[in-house]
């Protein structure tokens, strides 16, 4: 893939973050109060919105993308040698934590 | 006299940055600054949201969430938020979608003058620093749970 591309791919991710985060936050403010938003019924009741799951699996592999992308970037700007040896342990770092994200969503979603 | 000799070494480090630190530059390492905490902090809120499977796990959780240091560090995460992103919808309507751009290019042969940003650019990057300070501050006073909202 040309670099180029890369590059379109982290702006779209990006205009797809201002929205999915948005909303996502607006969930944080939603219970009223700060420590409202982090009780654990809370927490758990999120999850079982259908429409917010959605929205949460989108944020989950946009926002690891976008932020791993954007390390990597950095890295090639320090050296272009120091990128191309991190790009596959940043994927495979990346492919973890999706899992990790996907089987927390799952694991609640299945056992509310 | 080694105050005078500390004096001038201090003032030669800053005379490196003095001519081109200006917003758009400090705008530029916040960027990269505010991205790298941010991605940091992703992984660790993903690992730290999977022990919302256990009550007793996720009082833990709470208890870690009330020391000082992890308020610091969320008042820092706030700001990096809401920085990053304002800032990053500049960047991209100014340069994915050439919005806000001056209607004629500076022609100064001064070097400075050409790289530093020019109306509407300028503002829309005031605008940005105003609103990520307010909503900061806001959002500070929500995470000690001086701000309430009540629907």
């Amino acid at each position: 893939m040309r670099y180029s591309s890369i590059a379109k791919w982290q702006y779209w991710t990006a205009i797809v973050l201002l929205v999915v985060l948005s909303i996502h936050l607006l969930f944080r403010i939603l219970p009223g109060s700060y420590d409202k938003s982090l009780e654990y019924n809370q927490v758990r009741e999120n999850y079982s919105n259908n429409l917010y799951i959605v929205t949460l699996i989108v944020l989950l592999f946009v926002a690891l993308f976008h932020a791993f992308n954007g390390l990597r970037v950095i890295l090639y700007e320090f050296s272009p040698r120091l990128g191309r040896i991190a790009t596959p342990v940043i994927l495979a770092l990346g492919i973890i934590f999706a899992i990790l994200g996907l089987l927390t969503m799952a694991g609640i979603y299945i056992f509310p | 006299m080694a105050e005078s000799v500390l004096e001038l070494a201090i003032k030669r480090v800053m005379g490196w940055f003095l001519p081109v630190i200006n917003l758009e530059r400090v705008a530029y390492i916040l960027h990269r600054i505010t991205g790298f905490y941010l991605a940091i902090y992703l992984p660790l809120h993903i690992i730290s949201t999977h022990n919302s499977l256990n009550p007793i796990a996720w009082g833990e959780e709470l208890k870690l969430y009330s020391s000082p240091l992890i308020k610091a560090g969320e008042i820092f995460l706030i700001f990096s938020i809401f920085f990053h992103g304002l800032n990053g919808l500049r960047l991209l309507l100014v340069e994915y979608f050439n919005i806000f751009l001056p209607k004629t290019m500076p022609s100064s042969l001064y070097l400075e003058k050409i790289l530093s940003l020019h109306n509407p650019q300028k503002t829309v990057l005031y605008i940005v620093y105003i609103l990520s300070i307010i909503l900061t501050i806001l959002g500070t006073l929500y995470l000690y749970n001086i701000l309430t909202l009540r629907w």
